[in-house]
């Protein structure tokens, strides 16, 4: 015999997107494969359209649960730019690390290590979206290439971006990234999406799907 | 180029210091009380689950399992006043891992917009991912 409390452990699906707003969709679509083709090719510069002249961008890095073992990749590159609030406490140190302005933050961007975005692992959420602001928070894998690792690292990023109307288009005002290493759940999947059936409507992936 | 004031980065990092620590310690411990964090109109997006308004955020959170949330890392910013008009609003981005009951734990990050309503500070959107596989297949 036992109680007639149990206690659930049941936890919600993932869902790969979730728009707030579905008239947002093109919108965030468009943005994105544009912004990662250009941060995925050698040259980011093109990047300063992407953001406000006032643009406020910051980096935190962790390794995931249980992987700081020997077989993890090192995330050295992203130690030193880490704003991470609970270890940085001194206010004019929590002020450099935020980038401020267009041409700080790209400057940071093209510094950063060449990568390869698996768009097929991102996840999407819309959480605002009005005339005056568009916030959204993109998820995935990413190939870290030319760093000086043996095998490319399989990275994971969490990505939130503040966008606001800019003349005809959008630009981003404020952007947080979180940069960590992928989990061998997460890796095993990188750029193995195979799309079966032939999506309603095309999209144009930025990213070269290799064969698996 | 308009300069971000320092005292609102000062600011923004102090609010969300304190407002993290809060929101984990009602998520985790005072569960009944997580709607007061929210705008009534307050959006959360679980793991691609959207969830609208403070009262069905409030249920959302009951029928959870019980949490336990260590952060790792911490970062905030002022969001741009052109982005709100000028209503004092701040972004902050946490990554950690939670336990959910006896699981093993697992990493998560999250991103919240919180603005200044009156003398409180309140949840706009929070936006919270589980670092795990999108797809379920063990090969």
């Amino acid at each position: 015999i036992s109680f007639d409390i149990q206690e659930e452990t049941h936890l919600p699906p993932i869902q790969q997107t979730f728009l707030c707003n579905q008239e947002g969709e093109s919108i965030v679509r468009q943005f994105l494969e544009q912004y990662f083709l250009i941060f995925d090719s050698e040259n980011r510069q093109p990047l300063l359209q992407a953001y406000h002249e006032s643009a406020l961008f910051s980096m935190t890095m962790s390794y995931p649960y249980g992987h700081r073992d020997k077989n993890a990749s090192w995330l050295n590159w992203y130690t030193t730019d880490s704003r991470n609030l609970q270890k940085v406490q001194d206010p004019d140190r929590r002020n450099k690390l935020l980038k401020q302005g267009q041409v700080a933050v790209v400057s940071f961007l093209q510094e950063m290590p060449r990568s390869k975005h698996d768009i097929h692992s991102f996840t999407v959420d819309l959480v605002v979206f009005t005339p005056l602001m568009i916030v959204l928070t993109v998820t995935g894998m990413f190939k870290e290439l030319k760093s000086g690792h043996k095998v490319p690292p399989t990275r994971a990023f969490f990505r939130t971006l503040v966008i606001v109307p800019a003349g005809s288009g959008f630009c981003i005002s404020n952007e947080t990234l979180h940069i960590t290493n992928a989990t061998d759940e997460q890796a095993k999947h990188i750029f193995k999406t195979v799309v079966s059936a032939p999506p309603p409507t095309p999209v144009a992936s930025p990213v070269a799907t290799p064969a698996p | 180029m308009t300069q971000i004031v320092k005292s609102k980065i000062d600011q923004a990092c102090r609010v969300a210091e304190e407002f993290t620590k809060l929101y984990y310690e009602t998520s985790d411990k005072r569960r009944h009380l997580m709607s007061k964090l929210y705008l009534d109109s307050g959006l959360l997006a679980w793991n691609g689950n959207g969830v609208n308004g403070n009262e069905r955020i409030q249920k959302f959170f009951i029928d959870l399992p019980t949490s336990d949330h260590i952060i790792n890392t911490l970062d905030a910013q002022p969001v741009l006043d052109s982005a709100v008009n000028g209503q004092l609003t701040f972004m902050i981005q946490v990554s950690g891992t939670v336990r959910y009951q006896d699981r093993v734990p697992k990493s998560f990050q999250q991103n919240f917009i919180i603005t200044a309503q009156g003398d409180k500070w309140k949840i706009v959107s929070d936006c919270f991912r589980l670092q795990e596989p999108l797809t379920n297949d063990k090969s």
